[in-house]
Parts: C-alpha cells; structure tokens; sequence
C-alpha cells in the first residue's frame, strides 16, 4: 500500500534519508523509531505529499506521487489521516468543528450527517462531553485524542501518526495505543507510527523498523526487534548512552540484519 | 568586514525571499476568490470584518483625534499671524482627507491588525496547523488568507472615513477653544476644501493601503520558522515592512494624483 523505494532527501547540505526503503502493506501497523532527528516525520511527510524526494519514488495505493498535480495530491491526501505530534487544532474552534473541518469544507453530507458523524468519531476517542471545548482548554493528552478524530473523521484507507504519545502520561499513552489497535482491528486501516516510545511500538506494532543514517537499518517484528543483536537496536531500545547510535559513537554497519546476527 | 559583507548578503536574499513569495501569494490568493461564493467563506470574511473594526476603533478614535487637534494648533498658530485663523477647517479637512486619514489608518491597521495576522498565521505555521488544512486537503489560500485580505481590505476604508471624520472633529475642538472659530465656520471651511474626487482618492488609498497590510501580514506569516522567536521576528517584520510599502506606495500614488 505504500512503497517507498530508494528515497533521498536533504535539507540545505544535511542529508536527512539517504536511501530510504520502506514497504508497508493494507491492514499493516508499522512503527518507525529512531533518534531525534533522524527524519522520522520527514519521512511521513513524504507519505502525505506535504514534502517531495530529492531522488526515489514514493507510491501510494500503486499511485507515484512525483507524477501528481496540486489538485491530485489534495485528492490523494483525502484516503489518509495525518495524526501531528500536538495534535495542530485549530485553536479558535472547538473540538467539534474541529473533527467536522475536513468535512464541512469539502461539504461530504448535509449538516445533520456531518454532526452525527463528527459525534460518533469523538465517541470513539471519548471526547463526546468535552465537544464544546476549545483545544487551549483541555490536557495534552485529550488533544492528541481530538487530533486523532479529525484523522479518523473522514474514514481514511491510511493513518499517519506522528509521535502520539510522546509528552503523555503512561495512562493517557495507553489511551492512545488502546485506540491504535482497536482502530486496527476494527476498520483494518495501514497505520505508519513514528515514535521514541519503546513500550508503545511493542504494544502496537505488527512491525517496526529503526531508522538510521536515512535508512531503515533494521525491520521486524516486534519480538525480533527486542532480541535483536544489532548493536544499534539494542542501544536504542535500552536506552544506552554509549554505542553506535551516539554522536561520536561507529557507524552501526548491519542492514536488515535484526533477525540475524551482526554484520 | 567579511561579516558585514555576508550580513548584508544574507538580508538582500531574504529580502527578495519574502518579495517573490508576496508576489505570488497576491497570485493565488486573486486566483482563488471564487471561494468568497461560498457561504462558510462570505461569513468567515463578515466575522473577520466586524472583529477587525473592533480591534481598531479605540486606537484609531484616539489617534485621529489627537491628529486633528495638532494639526489644527499648528496651523492655526501660522494662519492666525496673517488673520486667517478662520481657514483651519479647510486646512486640516484637506490634510486629513486627501493625505494623512489613509495613512495613519493604514499605519494603525499595519501595528495592529497586520502584525495579529502575522503573528496568528505565524504560530499555525510553527505548530503545524498550516500543515494539518494542507493534509485535510483544505487550501490554506482559500480557507486563511483570502478571508484576511478581504476583510482588511474593507476596513481600511471604512475606518479611513472614521479617521477622517474623527480628525476634523479633533480640529474644530482646537479652533473653537483655541483660535475662537465658531462650529459653523469651521464645519463650513471643511466642507469647502473638498469635492467627491478628495474623498474617492481618500477610499481609493485606503483600499490599496489595506491590502499592503493584509499582504504583508499574511507573507510575514507563512514565512515563520523558528517557534516563539520566529512569531516574534514575523511580526516585527510585517510593521516594518508595512510602514515602509506604505510610505513609498502612497507617495507613488500622491504624485500620480496631483501631478
């Protein structure tokens, strides 16, 4: 469902992916880790159209975004909802207009419709007696919750999030895992997750790749990742300071090679 | 010196950054007006209408009329040296309405209006709200700017006219208590010193100066980078700018006008 193949992408003289591969099929959770700034949200974005590869191909539902005009992309960004990491509501409206936007602007039903639509999704978030609310007004972890129901609201074939429970209560992140796998289960949606939360990629993932020096360096499932002998995944998931994912660290050389042993 | 050097380098580039992306958001913003059709978007502009006039009333009343009044001291301190104290309504009608109501109008709308457009579509730009309409296929053209432009562009008008009545007013309250010139007079000299040509030229600046303003709002806006700082910068940015398009632009127009 979506395949990107060979990606390169800098800003100014950094190169943020280098090469990126990555294949997540319908139905699929896949979590992305990886240190900060290591081009986790870039690489979402490429997903969404909102940034375009200096080089490699980015499809979608078998369609290459490069080949997209404005107006295809905008139609192509319908069939996916895009969870920011703090939510990015729109700040003068409330919770309600904020989940029913995407649908009162492209007018998809009548007012009634849209309401009822917009009351079922806050449901699943739990959010139906705080709808009045503007988002200033309501905890962190209650406007990741309304940002992912404007992402669901639109009954979206892909969901994107980025970095959904970081800055949340353990509570409140099991909230938001709680409601990634129910969302699974329930509408069989592809799911692309970038996080730093371990506890969380374990909980959700079908698989998880870390990204590394622009490259997906290693992909598995959640139980590969965690008995993994890359050097790289098993500093990251523990959280050692010293190792090659450190800034004066070795370049971690294993490719794909969670699974296996160290190359 | 090297330092100088890239210094200056460096603001030409980014000047001439923010004046191609201005450009071409007059371009899109004139190409996607057909969205005013829309209901949501005719009510988004009247809502934005009717808030604008709020936030600039007070500051505008005062300025005007603290405006007219040192405009008329002045020159009712000269004009009475030649016994011409009589003239003041017609000196500062004519100040105010062919010059200075459109230009201090403009001059308030840009500190306070254009610098809240900057720094509202500033801080959506830092936290990704600009982001999320582009992702829900909503254009942020359509849906942010044209609302703003359009609504500034009407106030700057109507609180121009405001100004302008203002302004006298402040004047005829100095040349009666000052200079001894009856209601009458002044109101009388006032209307003397102007035709309907004075006061479209006035509209007609007032129109041009609202959409510098809400221009170089929005493109100070969708040109912030840098979280807090950036908003601060953008908005910093978007008054001086403001001040300066304005300043230059409205000469340009004063001399294509009376010359």
């Amino acid at each position: 469902m979506i395949h990107l193949e060979d990606v390169h992408k800098s800003f100014g003289s950094k190169n943020i992916l280098n090469g990126l591969d990555l294949h997540v099929e319908a139905g699929e959770t896949f979590v992305i880790i990886g240190r900060s700034g290591i081009g986790k949200s870039v690489t979402l974005r490429h997903i969404v159209g909102l940034l375009h590869p200096d080089s490699g191909t980015v499809r979608v539902f078998d369609d290459d975004l490069s080949t997209f005009s404005e107006k295809q992309l905008r139609q192509h960004r319908r069939s996916i909802g895009y969870l920011f990491q703090d939510g990015a509501l729109l700040n003068w409206l409330s919770l309600e207009d904020n989940v029913a936007l995407p649908l009162r602007e492209h007018q998809a039903g009548t007012a009634s419709e849209i309401q009822a639509k917009v009351l079922e999704t806050l449901d699943h978030v739990e959010l139906r007696e705080h709808r009045h609310k503007l988002p200033t007004e309501i905890s962190g972890g209650m406007r990741k919750r309304a940002g992912l129901a404007r992402a669901l609201v639109t009954d979206p074939k892909i969901v994107l999030y980025d970095e959904p429970t970081s800055g949340l209560d353990p509570i409140s992140s099991s909230i938001i895992n709680e409601l990634v796998r129910d969302l699974q289960k329930k509408f069989g949606m592809c799911q692309v997750i970038v996080t730093h939360d371990m506890h969380s990629a374990f909980t959700i993932a079908d698989r998880i790749g870390m990204l590394h020096n622009g490259r997906l360096q290693a992909i598995g499932t959640p139980d590969e990742i965690r008995n993994s002998s890359s050097d790289a995944v098993i500093q990251f998931v523990e959280g050692r300071i010293e190792g090659p994912l450190s800034h004066h660290g070795p370049a971690d050389k294993s490719q794909s090679s969670v699974t296996g042993t160290k190359s | 010196m090297t330092s100088w050097v890239n210094g200056i380098g460096t603001l030409l580039v980014s000047a001439a950054r923010s004046s191609g992306f201005g450009i071409d958001l007059v371009g899109q913003t004139l190409r996607a007006t057909p969205c005013l059709l829309t209901y949501r978007r005719i009510k988004d502009v009247r809502d934005l209408l009717f808030g604008y006039i709020l936030a600039a009333f007070p500051v505008t009343s005062l300025v005007s009329i603290v405006i007219g009044m040192i405009l008329a001291i002045g020159m009712g301190v000269t004009l009475e040296d030649f016994g011409q104290e009589h003239r003041i309504g017609w000196l500062v009608s004519a100040t105010i309405v062919r010059e200075m109501g459109a230009l201090m109008t403009a001059f308030i709308l840009a500190a306070s209006l254009g610098s809240g457009i900057a720094a509202e579509i500033g801080t959506m730009k830092v936290s990704e709200e600009i982001d999320a309409l582009e992702v829900m296929s909503i254009s942020p053209i359509k849906f942010l700017i044209v609302p703003r432009v359009v609504a500034l562009i009407l106030v700057c008008p109507i609180m121009t006219i405001y100004a302008d009545l203002i302004g006298i007013l402040g004047g005829s309250v100095i040349s009666s208590s000052q200079f001894g010139v009856s209601f009458t007079t002044y109101q009388l000299q006032a209307l003397d010193a102007l035709d309907l040509r004075d006061v479209l030229q006035s509209i007609g600046k007032a129109l041009v100066f609202g959409g510098i303003v809400a221009f170089v709002g929005c493109t100070q806006g969708l040109l912030t980078s840098g979280g807090a700082t950036g908003v601060g910068q953008a908005t910093r940015r978007a008054v001086v700018v403001s001040f300066l398009l304005v300043l230059v632009v409205g000469y340009i127009m004063s001399w294509l006008i009376y010359r």
